[in-house]
């Protein structure tokens, strides 16, 4: 009997995760209007799919806020989590990655008015930058020898910029549609990122075969050779 | 409403502790006492002797083949004159310097065992705190695979003694690693080690390109990650290294850690083993086998240890070491979270307090037979005696009558002589100890 504990992130990573489990023959209904955040699913018969596609045995979905992922799964209250990979390297946890998803693709950059562009950052003083990820934001400056004095925001970062709170910001983007619907343009990019499978570190020894049972039913989903 | 902060009645000072330490009391200090005693016991039985180093030292010499992330995590301050001390973060440097300058002419191979604190300004996690508790033990001056052996098999018996369940023993060979990596370009390493650390393929895979490495050694550190599970493991490195001609370190790791597997099958726990080769983590200074013990509902090893031979050498002169730390407050979360029964604390019996000549000698004698017994000195009385004996948790109540003795326990309440008394004494202390009579 199969059994696995798994975090899911709510927000827009959501929908593509548990499409994922949908297609190795979980119902995984979340995020339906109800307000339950632990559901539990039993498979016993194997519907017909061969049992090595993990499409039997019993899951418990945890619907948590996607910066919380990586930190159920580091506790272990959670044996694997789908999260993204800034808010992971944000949170600084400690997990195995051992899969990389093929969604949620978004880019972490440095972006600022028009004014900034060539704007030589090092000889700046009081450089301040708003951002919803304080610690990759950081490390970047500091890689740079830059100083800047950060600037932690929960949402709405592209308007610090607008209004004077800072003079850059550190933020994901998609399309780049906000930046420009606000006037401003992406200077650097810091990093690419995708959504990423976190797994425990002892759960992956302990529960190895059920985990590297879904590893590959989903790597096998995502090449496709699971309809 | 606003919560009052600034409540004048608490002083907020005097309730106070540090981030990062605890006070222990009751049943936990009970609990973590009985964990040390029975490591300590369980060290005993496989030769190892107890060695106990200072809280602080010089700096110099307990950062030794630290990691900088453990560096920075020590306390520092300085001593009068102006050197810089700092308190114990690991036990092995003091080991080690122990071994290099003071044990090194003593009839080789030496076992020693410690039990103590450590001090790392981390950031607190389930089970540690910046003040927690380690047991463990060094076996110097054996550089065998019988020694790697037997030190795995006494973390598995260490982890067995204290009940932790399905718990397993995750042994790498840090060797094969070195072996696999040695002579790529230093730049690169850090990026190879941090995605084999984190099981990531993809980060692999861009750090491998940049080395240049094709062919079969390019094939073996890719699947290096994934390279975890039972003595099939030791198979596919084996079938992946044979093809390295170039580096034959790399074949003489796995038939070290292959002879390893072997004598724990011997040892009969191999079933508790798993082997991965992925496994990179930990102190800097492994070179050999390594190991790290996890246990269900804890994301995090409990025992850490492995092969360092290189280490001692630091101080003066070069010895071979193994050994490993079990951490004890870990320990006990797992205990407690599979519910693990409660020590013993409340006293066998509570004796009313008397000047009676004869009834403190019976108390003295009852507890020099091994009953704990406790003397009331409130000089409580009847049914406030009793329930106080309630409260406290205690199961009986003794007071003299006369010659004899009068009892009050569950059975009510009984006279009895001091040869009855007796008789009945020798079933507490078996009841204590979940033996029935």
């Amino acid at each position: 009997m199969k059994s696995l504990t798994i975090a899911l992130p709510k927000g827009r990573l959501l929908e593509p995760a548990s499409a994922l489990f949908r297609r190795l023959g979980w119902r995984c209904d979340l995020g339906n209007g109800s307000r339950q955040l632990l559901i539990t699913e039993t498979i016993s018969d194997s519907r017909g799919k061969p049992d090595s596609a993990f499409s039997t045995g019993t899951m418990r979905f945890l619907l948590v806020k996607p910066a919380d992922v990586p930190v159920y799964v580091e506790y272990g209250a959670a044996d694997v989590g789908i999260v993204g990979q800034d808010t992971l390297w944000e949170s600084g946890r400690d997990v195995y990655e051992p899969l990389s998803l093929d969604f949620g693709q978004c880019r972490l950059v440095l972006a600022g008015t028009p004014l900034q562009q060539d704007r030589d950052f090092r000889l700046a003083t009081g450089l301040r930058v708003a951002t919803k990820y304080p610690r990759l934001t950081q490390t970047y400056f500091q890689q740079r020898g830059l100083s800047a004095e950060i600037v932690p925001l929960s949402g709405s970062i592209e308007l610090a910029p607008l209004v004077g709170l800072a003079d850059l910001l550190v933020d994901v983007v998609e399309t780049g549609r906000t930046l420009r619907e606000n006037g401003l343009i992406e200077l650097e990019e810091i990093a690419v990122c995708q959504a990423t499978l976190a797994v425990n570190r002892v759960a992956y020894r302990l529960q190895l075969g059920e985990i590297r049972q879904l590893l590959s039913n989903l790597e096998a989903v995502q090449q496709g050779d699971i309809p | 409403m606003k919560p009052d902060l600034n409540d004048s009645t608490i002083n907020p000072l005097r309730s106070q502790l540090p981030r990062g330490v605890q006070d222990r009391f009751l049943a936990e200090a009970a609990r973590r006492r009985a964990a040390e005693a029975t490591l300590r016991d369980c060290f005993a039985r496989w030769g190892y002797q107890e060695i106990i180093p200072p809280t602080f030292e010089y700096y110099d010499n307990l950062s030794v083949g630290a990691s900088a992330r453990l560096q920075q995590a020590m306390y520092r301050f300085f001593d009068p004159g102006g050197r810089t001390l700092a308190l114990r973060a690991d036990f092995t440097p003091q080991v080690a310097r122990m071994a290099a300058t003071k044990l090194f002419d003593q009839p080789m191979p030496l076992r020693c065992s410690y039990v103590g604190s450590l001090f790392r300004c981390e950031e607190p996690q389930a089970g540690r705190k910046r003040e927690f508790t380690q047991a463990g033990v060094e076996l110097l001056g054996a550089d065998t695979q019988v020694a790697d052996a037997e030190v795995a098999a006494l973390a598995i018996a260490a982890m067995e003694a204290l009940a932790l369940g399905d718990f397993q023993l995750n042994l790498g060979q840090m060797a094969f690693f070195r072996a696999l990596t040695e002579g790529l370009p230093t730049g690169v390493l850090p990026a190879i080690r941090e995605a084999i650390d984190h099981k990531s393929s993809a980060r692999l895979d861009a750090a491998l390109a940049q080395t240049g490495l094709t062919g079969n050694w390019h094939k073996l550190l890719q699947r290096l990650p994934h390279l975890v599970g039972g003595p099939e493991v030791l198979d596919q490195a084996r079938s992946l290294s044979a093809g390295l001609s170039e580096c034959p370190t790399a074949q003489v790791a796995i038939e070290r850690l292959a002879a390893v597997y072997h004598l724990l099958q011997a040892y009969g726990v191999a079933d508790r083993v798993i082997l991965d080769l992925g496994e990179v983590r930990g102190m800097d200074y492994y070179t050999g086998i390594t190991m790290r013990g996890v246990a269900p509902g804890l994301g995090w090893p409990i025992v850490s240890g492995g092969r360092y031979d290189d280490l001692i050498a630091h101080f003066g002169r070069p010895l071979a070491a193994v050994g490993f730390g079990l951490g004890i407050e870990r320990a006990l979360l797992v205990q407690s979270r599979q519910g693990a029964p409660l020590p013993p604390l409340a006293a066998h019996a509570l004796v009313r307090g008397c000047d009676h000549a004869g009834c403190l000698a019976l108390v003295q004698r009852l507890r020099q037979g091994g009953c704990r017994v406790e003397v009331d000195p409130l000089g409580l009385d009847g049914p406030a005696l009793a329930k106080h004996a309630r409260r406290r948790g205690i199961a009986r109540v003794l007071q003299c009558a006369g010659d004899d003795w009068q009892l009050i326990d569950a059975r009510g309440v009984r006279t009895l002589t001091e040869a009855e008394l007796w008789r009945e004494a020798r079933t507490w202390i078996d009841l204590s100890k979940g033996v029935h009579p």
